[in-house]
């Protein structure tokens, strides 16, 4: 039987250029009344993945679900492209070998350093030599050589989360999730922390992803940046994210962005706040249909690409001029009203929205068009 | 109060030179306690941990159940194996009464709560990312529990360090189940109770000394044990 750590990386990594990791329409439902749903989540071998959410977003629950921490109440994770069963002990371990967690608050064991990087290995009943072999060298990398045999209690914050990480890569895993890795420890040994990581991924094609609350950090690390919100999942990219600040007003709260665009939302926060508009919330229609939506602007299509089953648009959007000239009025039955060269968008907004390729045809919008962009309140959300 | 003073100084003299039988009462005490915990742990300690780890019906009914037999008198005890085990009793033909297994099958009705029901909250206080941890680290399941057990092993010892000193220093049952018979079921805490009723104090008063540091030191080890958890 192949030993599944010391084989081959290449031979035991996956083989087919598909995802290592699908989670399928994952759904889970806290007490509190927290609702993580993540519709279709696809994680490519030797890739580095940020989820980027605020405390409360669900990315916790998403790398729990993913290191079948926790069971997700509806939709199902495959691995290399079979279906991984968690309520199976057996199955789980197989998969938990080489789909490992780090957990925010990381865990040392009762015992010396050594021996908690050495677990992993103990528990896939490694020879103890090769034990000794691949935790010393792991201690060299993270810089924990010298404490080896001290006791994991008298680390420091950011000393034990490096031997966890240590805990974590010795065992080789195909997948690695790490749960705001540098969340709790200070800034150097953040640094020292995301060091480990792009070494470790340089030397072995590994998946990574991690969470963050830090804009800047997933950026800086990920190949791509996956965004939570509320429990959902954004686009991959940060799209129409947007400097404002969030006031009340006699009809609910409004956000009145830096580049001038006011919009509604029913965000509970205030003040100074980035603001994300979901690409997906945002419809558009061709003039004369003028939309219903809480807020309702006007734009100029710039860029139409193929994004799977959708079609990601650009779109130059600003307010509707109410004082000018209306855009139903310009609307002359039998004429192109979409194509009015002379109406004038106040345009300060770049907004990126994705449509389906269904509705994208039935719609026969171009480049150039104008259009009206309609946003709910509830798609205007404090970031 | 010459009396007092008599028996110390016959005290010294009887642990010095172990006449009367001191050390034959002291074996008696710890062989009964020893075999009632090894037997109480055998027990107690996979109970404790299926309390602390299982979900099942009727959990919290055990566990009350437990706690509430913490405090059960040690005479109560006697008196249920008495009636057991004496001559009219269900199992009055094994001849029980009167000898150190009837004294164990006592102290280990005394011990087994103590032992589960600390043992129970040693495994519900240690950090509930052990078992997480340790399934993230591809332990089976059978490695994620001895994980655990040796997260617990402080909180464990302290169980079976305290039912110990339960045990150790009980007299009720121990009087009505073994007899007090010298050389077989005489025991520190019984020896003690008779000697003082006769007046001998000074067998009395030196193995009041020995139960006394018996029972001290298993208090110590307790709370040094119980210091690990912090």
């Amino acid at each position: 039987m192949a030993d599944p750590i010391t084989a081959d990386p290449v031979t035991a990594g996956p083989m087919t250029a598909g995802p290592i990791i699908v989670g399928e329409h994952l759904a889970h439902r806290y007490g509190s009344g927290f609702h993580l749903h993540v519709e279709n989540l696809a994680l490519y071998a030797g890739r580095t993945y940020a989820v980027y959410g605020a405390n409360g977003s669900g990315k916790s629950t998403l790398l729990n679900i993913l290191a079948l921490l926790t069971l997700p109440q509806e939709g199902r994770i495959l691995f290399e492209g079979r279906p991984v069963n968690g309520a199976d002990p057996g199955r789980s371990r197989q998969y938990r070998r080489r789909v490992t967690l780090l957990m925010q608050h990381v865990y040392l064991f009762r015992s010396t350093v050594f021996e908690n990087v050495a677990s992993g290995l103990r528990f896939r009943g490694m020879a103890k030599k090769a034990i000794e072999e691949r935790v010393t060298g792991m201690l060299d990398k993270v810089g924990l050589r010298q404490f080896a045999h001290r006791p994991a209690h008298s680390l420091s914050g950011g000393e034990a989360q490096r031997a966890g990480l240590a805990r974590a890569l010795v065992t080789d895993p195909d997948v690695l999730l790490l749960d705001e890795p540098t969340a709790s420890v200070d800034a150097a040994h953040g640094k020292q922390i995301e060091a480990i990581l792009a070494e470790t991924c340089r030397q072995r094609r590994m998946t990574v992803v991690l969470s963050t609350h830090q804009y800047d950090q997933a950026y800086r690390i990920a190949d791509e940046v996956l965004i939570m919100r509320d429990g959902r999942m954004l686009e991959k990219e940060p799209e129409n994210v947007f400097k404002g600040r969030i006031e009340e007003s006699a009809d609910g709260p409004v956000v009145h962005l830096d580049c001038g665009v006011t919009l509604r939302s029913d965000t509970t926060a205030r003040g100074p706040a980035h603001i994300v508009i979901s690409s997906r919330d945002i419809r558009l229609a061709r003039p004369p249909n003028k939309p219903d939506a809480a807020n309702t602007l006007v734009g100029i299509v710039t860029a139409a690409a193929v994004d799977g089953d959708r079609i990601r648009l650009g779109l130059d959007a600003g307010p509707r001029l109410d004082a000018g000239p209306d855009l139903d009025a310009e609307a002359d039955p039998g004429s192109d009203a979409a194509s009015g060269p002379h109406l004038d968008v106040d345009a300060g907004l770049r907004l990126t929205v994705h449509v389906a390729r269904g509705s994208f045809a039935g719609m026969g919008i171009n480049v150039g068009d104008t259009v009206y962009a309609a946003i709910d309140a509830s798609a205007v959300r404090a970031s | 109060m010459d009396y007092l003073y008599n028996g110390f100084q016959e005290a010294v003299r009887l642990l010095y030179t172990g006449e009367s039988g001191v050390y034959t009462i002291v074996g008696v005490s710890v062989f009964v306690a020893v075999s009632a915990i090894l037997l109480a742990s055998v027990m107690g300690l996979p109970a404790g941990y299926l309390l602390a780890t299982r979900r099942f019906r009727g959990q919290r009914l055990v566990t009350t159940v437990l706690n509430t037999m913490l405090a059960m008198p040690t005479v109560v005890i006697g008196l249920f194996v008495y009636s057991m085990i004496s001559r009219r009793g269900p199992l009055g033909f094994m001849e029980l009464l009167y000898t150190p297994q009837a004294m164990i099958i006592g102290e280990t009705i005394l011990a087994l709560p103590i032992v589960a029901a600390f043992t129970l909250s040693a495994f519900r206080a240690v950090d509930s990312r052990i078992t997480e941890t340790a399934l993230t680290l591809g332990a089976t399941t059978a490695q994620t529990a001895r994980t655990l057990i040796s997260e617990a092993r402080f909180g464990i010892m302290a169980a079976v360090v305290a039912a110990f000193g339960r045990v150790i220093a009980e007299v009720g049952a121990a009087m009505m189940l073994g007899g007090n018979i010298k050389g077989s079921t005489r025991t520190m805490t019984t020896a003690i109770a008779l000697e003082s009723n006769k007046g001998e104090f000074g067998l009395a008063i030196a193995l009041g000394i020995i139960l006394l540091l018996t029972a001290f030191g298993a208090n110590i080890l307790f709370h040094w044990l119980q210091g690990f958890d912090d």
